[in-house]
């Protein structure tokens, strides 16, 4: 018998707690409603960068997230640097880039070993995962930490950089150490590869499927790489990143702290792994084409619970690109510093860099002294909220028709599985542990 | 010699939640015994493996909600602290519980660390620096009580003592 009248409320999103939370309103078999709120703390950035200095922007902005502080750093320089006109030298962009994979080691790790994984297996922490998977599990938290250890190498220290400079490097890694972490790297892929075959043995929901649009930016050389100059949807579109706020249009909601975003049709897309996957996922090659050939047999689905699978096909990727990248910076000559000259002067610049979570755009109008005239912030977590909402309501309207979604826990606990393979980042940098009253 | 390591988890832009570096940043200015080291851990537990060099016992200060007053100090020991059911802290960051059991599963030479917590109870945490006036005072209060323990430890640690 159908389920009449009742509200499904997440206030928090398990384990993705911040000030976000969902709401359902389903009337009979029909749902009604589907509202999901986020607290979006960039956007005090934007107005707490007005009047510094532009030299002062990146050890701001860098504290919207600790997690995403090596992403919001390199978008940040590179918007920036564009505005000013400076341009990257080899050492430079291959670093940035280093930083970058370290980042999305660390994010991706973290999200699909210890907050996807257990879900699909049926266990409720990786912690419990430990008791069947006790290698995995070990294995996964040391991945994580190799992650941090090529933004320390790189950036200074594992979150915040500070070694990163507008026109350069402060401090650059000597050759042992990157030979060291080099090593490290290549010996992470097997064990890596084996998490590959056992996500491949296990079977992904179709109930939050739906065809979907992707957007992410065009690879600067052909290869997979997270840095772009132009940005592409799966329809076959292609803007300059200039032109980014043209593509995506922001729009707010009555029941949202954050701006949604749409295509200028008005259609919502997805960015993030799944999305890269989708455009560029053909681009891969060694050991990430072989996780993808694994994960992917027939290319990518429109299935928002395979993103999770997407990004460990980016974690492969990234571990391999950057032992590459150690390589090729270990075939330059060793230098304690590298920095471009430049000039301030008035710009405006925009930095777009794909992130473990999607595509981020930064970007700031200087004037000629250097200050900070205006900054805007596009997380990819605010333009996966208007899709967000869209699958979580397929997902119960498929519940309901297949007769599973008359259990509230069930239904939740389903939703919280589509809103967590977004790996939407929300609200993430209280560090707060909850005790019972008896515990003290 | 046997060492020891204070580590302050928490983010001091979300107000209270910063208590942890706060007391650090106590103990740091007041100087700290030979043998004894304290680290302002940021936001994720899980790096505790890249602070730590060997120490046998690790002195944790987090914010905590258990719905007690604000500015309560809470303190736990080994077992208690472990056994604190909360899985996630957050969005991205599993909680201190959590991430403890997790790192004696992935790291076995620190399976032998003893952790103590002092927990102090938020009253504000949202985004803005400073603590509340009862978190201020909290703060003093386990600084001092945690700069006693590492000087007895010291104390009893340094073979040339007493």
């Amino acid at each position: 018998m159908a389920v009449s009248g009742r509200n499904i409320v997440i206030p928090h999103l398990g384990r993705v707690e911040g000030h976000g939370g969902i709401f359902v309103k389903i009337v009979g078999n029909a749902v009604q409603e589907v509202n999901m709120d986020i607290f979006e703390g960039s956007r005090y950035y934007e107005a707490l960068l007005k009047g510094k200095h532009f030299l002062d922007v990146q050890g701001i902005i860098t504290r919207v997230c600790a997690i995403c502080s090596a992403s919001h750093t390199v978008a940040a320089l590179t918007a920036i640097e564009n505005a000013l006109g400076v341009e990257q030298t080899e050492r430079v962009h291959a670093l940035r880039g280093l930083m970058l994979l370290g980042g999305t080691i660390e994010s991706h790790a973290l999200h699909v070993f210890a907050l996807a994984l257990p879900d699909f297996l049926g266990f409720d922490s990786v912690i419990s995962m430990a008791a069947s998977y006790p290698q995995e599990v070990a294995f996964a938290l040391r991945l994580k930490q190799l992650g941090n250890q090529v933004q320390g190498l790189v950036g200074g220290r594992a979150v915040h950089p500070v070694n990163t400079l507008v026109g350069g490097f402060g401090r650059l890694p000597r050759h042992r150490e990157l030979e060291g972490l080099r090593r490290e790297l290549v010996a992470a892929l097997d064990p890596l590869m084996r998490f590959v075959d056992l996500a491949a043995t296990i079977p992904v929901p179709e109930w939050a499927a739906q065809p979907t649009v992707y957007l992410a930016l065009r690879p600067y050389t052909d290869a997979f790489r997270f840095r772009g100059r132009s940005i592409c949807t799966s329809r076959g579109e292609e803007y300059p990143i200039e032109s980014y706020r043209d593509v995506v249009r922001e729009y707010t909601v009555e029941h949202s702290h954050a701006k949604f975003s749409a295509l200028a049709s008005g259609e919502t897309y997805m960015v993030g792994s799944l999305a890269r996957l989708k455009l560029w996922g053909d681009l891969l090659r060694g050991r990430a084409a072989e996780a993808m050939a694994k994960l992917f047999p027939s290319g990518v689905v429109d299935n928002i619970l395979l993103n999770n699978w997407a990004q460990l096909v980016e974690l492969v990727h990234a571990v391999e690109h950057a032992a590459e990248v150690c390589e090729d910076l270990l075939g330059l000559p060793e230098a304690d510093r590298e920095m471009v000259a430049y000039q301030v002067r008035a710009g405006r610049g925009v930095g777009a860099i794909e992130v473990p979570r999607g595509t981020l755009f930064h970007e700031y109008e200087i004037d000629a002294e250097g200050r900070i005239v205006s900054a805007n912030v596009i997380t990819p977590t605010a333009q996966n909220l208007a899709n967000t909402e869209r699958d979580l309501r397929t997902a119960v309207e498929h519940l309901l028709a297949a007769r599973q979604g008359d259990n509230d826990a069930t239904l939740k606990l389903n939703l919280e599985m589509v809103a967590r393979a977004y790996d939407p980042c929300i609200s993430c940098s209280v560090h707060l542990t909850r005790l019972s009253p008896a515990a003290d | 010699m046997r060492r020891l390591l204070v580590v302050g988890f928490g983010n001091p832009l979300q107000g209270d939640d910063g208590a942890g570096p706060a007391v650090v940043a106590r103990l740091l200015a007041g100087g700290l015994p030979a043998g004894c080291r304290a680290v302002d851990g940021g936001a994720d537990a899980l790096r505790l493996p890249d602070l730590w060099r060997g120490e046998e016992e690790v002195l944790l200060v987090d914010a905590v909600a258990s719905g007690a007053p604000p500015g309560t100090v809470h303190r736990l020991d080994h077992e208690a602290l472990l056994g604190v059911a909360q899985r996630h802290a957050t969005a991205h960051y599993l909680s201190l519980p959590e991430s403890l059991r997790w790192i004696a599963l992935a790291y076995p030479d620190m399976a032998r660390v003893r952790y103590r917590m002092w927990g102090i109870e938020a009253a504000r945490v949202a985004l803005g620096s400073g603590l509340s006036p009862a978190v201020a005072a909290a703060v003093e209060q386990t600084a001092e009580e945690i700069a006693a323990v590492c000087l007895s430890w010291s104390a009893a640690a340094d073979p040339s003592g007493p």
